[in-house]
């Protein structure tokens, strides 16, 4: 596969992201769910109550543990990858795009870059309240968990924008790639968490199981400073198939 | 029929299933008719029916053996997967290789080869995926520690430890009603997995509730095989070391697991730090079990001693560090010297602030056990040396005149009640393994070795035992001194010995440097009577973890060394209202600005 027309795509990508209104209100909604996160933080810090370990911390549960953002994301992220190649098969500019001299490789992995950089962009709300509360609050907490939360969420972001691209490649319709896509995020995300849920409370064996698979237990074990190579790897293996799979997708369209 | 069902039962008889089936949908899909149906018509110029489906039987018949071959990769071992996985991939290059150049005269052979091709991608990513997951599963179980305090990490004791288990080791956290043992459970659960972790195959976790009712049996099985369950309160770790009667027992209380680890309230910097003890209290009761006896301590009594059953926290007892002693498997018991001497079955003798003398019979029987090669610890000051100063001076140790005071490292602002700076680089063993802890000495008196002050003009030579090495191990701070002067707090010059003074010293047999031979551990003397007390480890803990470190010391197992307790500074913020809004709003608006900037700024630089 070629990379020489790889940073112009993803450009033309990721403009098309901020040439419309549609990432700028997302991003307006992100900073509200901050806001609103970050106030719920103070108020828990200020309960003044001393934690004997970091896995009572409020900060442990900043992101981890908040249901606004979780479900502002299962939206927010199908909303952004739904169009990425859905809305070319759609109009008929994916007929275009590959009569050029471009590999269906190139195309693929700059949308999905692209869907990246917004993901990291929309996260970038929650982020711009610690150094305030770091520095102008003098609360000077661990930073370490927070490193091991950024990878986390960074793989994990790598891993849902290649599970959207594959669904918006699948179909011409961009409201079907993004119901399947939420409804992968959702199996994902909550019903994992019920299902561990479920096999704890009947001490059944594969809550193990239940508790690797489920992403709320995942990106909580990163927030509280674990950073394990497992999951990682897991994120990154279905991130590639996901990738893998989509270039087949377009390479069997282009046929 | 039952014979033929069980065949048709067995894994390999399903996978085989599994590969023919998957072997037919694949030549139906690349052949474009399925077996019994002739393919569909092409250009005269395409190679003949025979041909082509011998073009697709090859290429499907290379992924399903890739596919076999990395089942029987995971199933049976690498090397029995090399045939199918080499027979496989040569069959997908040949594929490629041979019918590349019909792709343009035959639609099923440039299907063919399009899904060969798609084979080939499609096991090398999955191949690469798999190893990646492999190694990522082998060697990245222990999740990489982010936090400063190491709250994910074992110590390399615990997990050297937990290596060589050779039975099962059952880890019951019984969960009880206490509050105090409540706000520790995470931390219990927490280091429940850690030791899981290090080895999965041996060491099995299991909660109990003392209030579910649906766990009552099992709660009353595990309280029949260890009857001290009933005396804890709250929370408790049960670890069962084996089955059946010759399993290894033992019940650590949650409660004595977490404490303050400096005294008193959160500093001015908002900051109270807890100390964990649960991997020090774990590791060490595992140590014993694998060792497979326990020690005998045995406390002087007779003296005035504080007692070994008083476990009241505010009271003067040494029931706490009786306590201690017991959940690592150690048994403290009451020693009277009067009638007979010291049983052989003590392998340790503790004298702890005797306010009355010994007689001559008893500090017989004291040298005649020291003369035997066990150890002895000694807990008292320079005021209350119950006629030890013999015993002492056979282990060239002595105690100097006075008390020692300190106007900077001290408790509660009371001079006397000092405490000992950080070792920044700890000489001895005992202090090794804890850290830059800090420990509290009440009204300590200050140690010497003998023969090592300077001579002065009139005194004659001390006698100094010369097979005895007594080296100093914790110090004072320099702007301590001792204080011989009676209700002074003033430095006299010339009078008063000036800081650093020791209040810990070790005594060891010396021994000649040849075969690698190690000095042995004979005596350990802490110089203030209330250091071991109930009342001063309720304020500081860490002289628990010096006691119990001195115990392990003197048994001659220095590699069961207590594991230093994990310290967890719990930051707490502090901001008033106007701060509090400070920091609501200044990111908030400044990140709208910026949203709403650029999107303003890049629709104008769009118009324009």
């Amino acid at each position: 596969m070629s990379v020489r027309h790889l940073f112009p795509l993803f450009r033309r990508e990721l403009a098309s992201y901020f040439l419309g209104p549609m990432a700028f209100l997302v991003l307006l909604a992100f900073q509200g769910i901050a806001w609103f996160n970050f106030w719920d933080l103070l108020e828990r810090l200020d309960r003044n109550r001393a934690t004997v370990s970091g896995l009572r911390d409020p900060l442990n549960f900043y992101l981890s543990g908040s249901v606004p953002f979780w479900i502002a994301l299962m939206i927010a992220l199908p909303a952004l990858t739904m169009r990425l190649i859905s809305e070319e098969n759609r109009s008929g500019t994916i007929e275009t795009l590959l009569t050029v001299p471009i590999t269906e490789g190139e195309v693929v992995i700059s949308k999905w870059l692209a869907g990246v950089v917004m993901y990291i962009v929309m996260l970038m709300p929650f982020i711009i309240y610690l150094p305030f509360l770091y520095v102008q609050g003098k609360f000077h907490f661990d930073i370490g968990p927070f490193i091991s939360l950024s990878i986390g969420m960074l793989s994990l972001g790598l891993m849902f924008v290649a599970i959207g691209l594959f669904f918006s490649s699948l179909t011409r319709n961009q409201i079907v790639a993004a119901i399947w896509t939420f409804l992968t995020f959702f199996l994902f995300i909550f019903l994992t968490e019920a299902a561990y849920g479920y096999a704890l409370a009947k001490q059944e064996r594969w809550a193990e199981l239940m508790q690797f698979l489920s992403v709320l237990n995942q990106v909580h074990a990163f927030a509280i400073g674990q950073l394990d190579l497992r999951i990682l790897s897991v994120h990154f293996s279905i991130c590639a198939l996901m990738l893998f799979l989509t270039i087949k997708v377009v390479e069997w369209r282009r046929a | 029929m039952t014979s033929i069902l069980e065949l048709v039962g067995r894994t390999e008889m399903m996978i085989l299933g599994l590969a023919v089936s998957l072997f037919l949908a694949f030549y139906w899909l690349v052949r474009g008719a399925p077996i019994g149906q002739s393919a569909p018509a092409e250009p005269s110029e395409a190679p003949s029916t025979g041909f082509r489906d011998r073009a697709a039987a090859f290429a499907v018949l290379g992924l399903i053996l890739v596919l076999a071959g990395a089942y029987v990769a995971v199933a049976y071992g690498i090397p029995w997967s090399l045939l199918p996985f080499g027979v496989g991939y040569a069959l997908i290059f040949r594929t490629i290789s041979k019918y590349s150049s019909y792709r343009h005269v035959s639609p099923s052979l440039r299907r063919t080869v399009e899904f060969a091709q798609t084979s080939l991608r499609f096991t090398l990513l999955a191949g690469l995926l798999l190893i990646v997951n492999i190694f990522a599963f082998k060697y990245g179980g222990n999740p990489i520690d982010f936090t400063h305090d190491e709250a994910f990490t074992l110590s390399t004791l615990s997990s050297g430890r937990m290596q060589k288990l050779e039975r099962t080791l059952h880890m019951t956290l019984v969960l009880g009603r206490d509050e105090s043992a409540r706000r520790s459970r995470d931390r219990v659960r927490q280091l429940a997995d850690l030791y899981k972790r290090e080895n999965p195959s041996k060491i099995e976790i299991k909660e109990l509730a003392a209030f579910n009712p649906n766990q009552a049996a099992d709660l009353d099985d595990i309280m029949k095989r260890n009857p001290d369950l009933m005396m804890s309160r709250g929370d408790a770790v049960v670890l069962e070391y084996g089955e059946g009667a010759s399993a290894g027992r033992s019940v650590i209380p949650v409660v004595d697991l977490l404490q303050l680890a400096t005294p008193g309230a959160p500093t001015a910097e908002g900051r109270l730090a807890t100390a964990f003890r649960g991997e020090d209290a774990i590791t060490s009761t595992v140590a014993r079990f694998i060792e497979g006896k326990r020690t005998i301590v045995g406390f002087t009594s007779g003296h005035g001693e504080p007692s070994l059953d008083q476990v009241d926290p505010r009271e003067m007892g040494l029931g706490l560090w009786k306590s201690r002693l017991a959940s690592l498997g150690a048994v403290a018991t009451d020693l009277n010297l009067v009638k007979e001497g010291v049983p052989a079955e003590v392998s340790l003798v503790v004298i702890v602030w005797p306010k009355a003398a010994f007689s001559e019979s008893e500090l017989e029987h004291l040298k005649k056990y020291l003369a035997s090669g066990k150890p002895m610890i000694v807990v008292t000051n320079a005021q209350n040396l119950g006629g030890l100063q013999g015993l002492l001076a056979m282990h060239n140790i002595t105690f100097d005149a006075g008390r020692i005071l300190d106007p900077e490292w001290n408790a509660a602002r009371q001079m006397d009640q000092i405490v000992t700076p950080p070792i920044t680089i700890p000489e001895h063993p005992i202090i090794a393994a804890l850290g830059k802890q800090s420990f509290l000495f009440p009204v300590a008196s200050p140690l010497s070795v003998i023969g090592s002050a300077p001579l002065r003009q009139g005194e004659s030579k001390p006698q100094v035992n010369p097979a005895i090495i007594a080296a100093p191990f914790l110090r004072t701070s320099p702007r301590s001194w001792s204080e011989t002067k009676e209700g002074s707090y003033q430095f006299d010059a010339g009078v008063d010995a000036k800081g650093p003074l020791v209040v810990g010293m070790a005594a060891m047999e010396r021994v000649e440097a040849i075969n690698g031979a190690k000095p042995k551990p004979r005596l350990v003397v802490f110089s203030s009577p209330y250091m071991a007390l109930n009342t001063t480890l309720r304020n500081d803990p860490a002289n628990m973890d010096l006691l119990m470190n001195a115990v392990e010391w003197l048994k001659g197992k220095e590699e069961s060394l207590g594991v230093a307790p994990k310290v967890h500074t719990a930051v707490l913020f502090t901001a008033d209202p106007s701060l509090r809004t400070k920091l609501h709003l200044v990111p908030t608006i400044i990140s709208v600005v910026l949203i709403v900037g650029f999107g303003v700024l890049l629709y104008l630089a769009r118009r324009a």
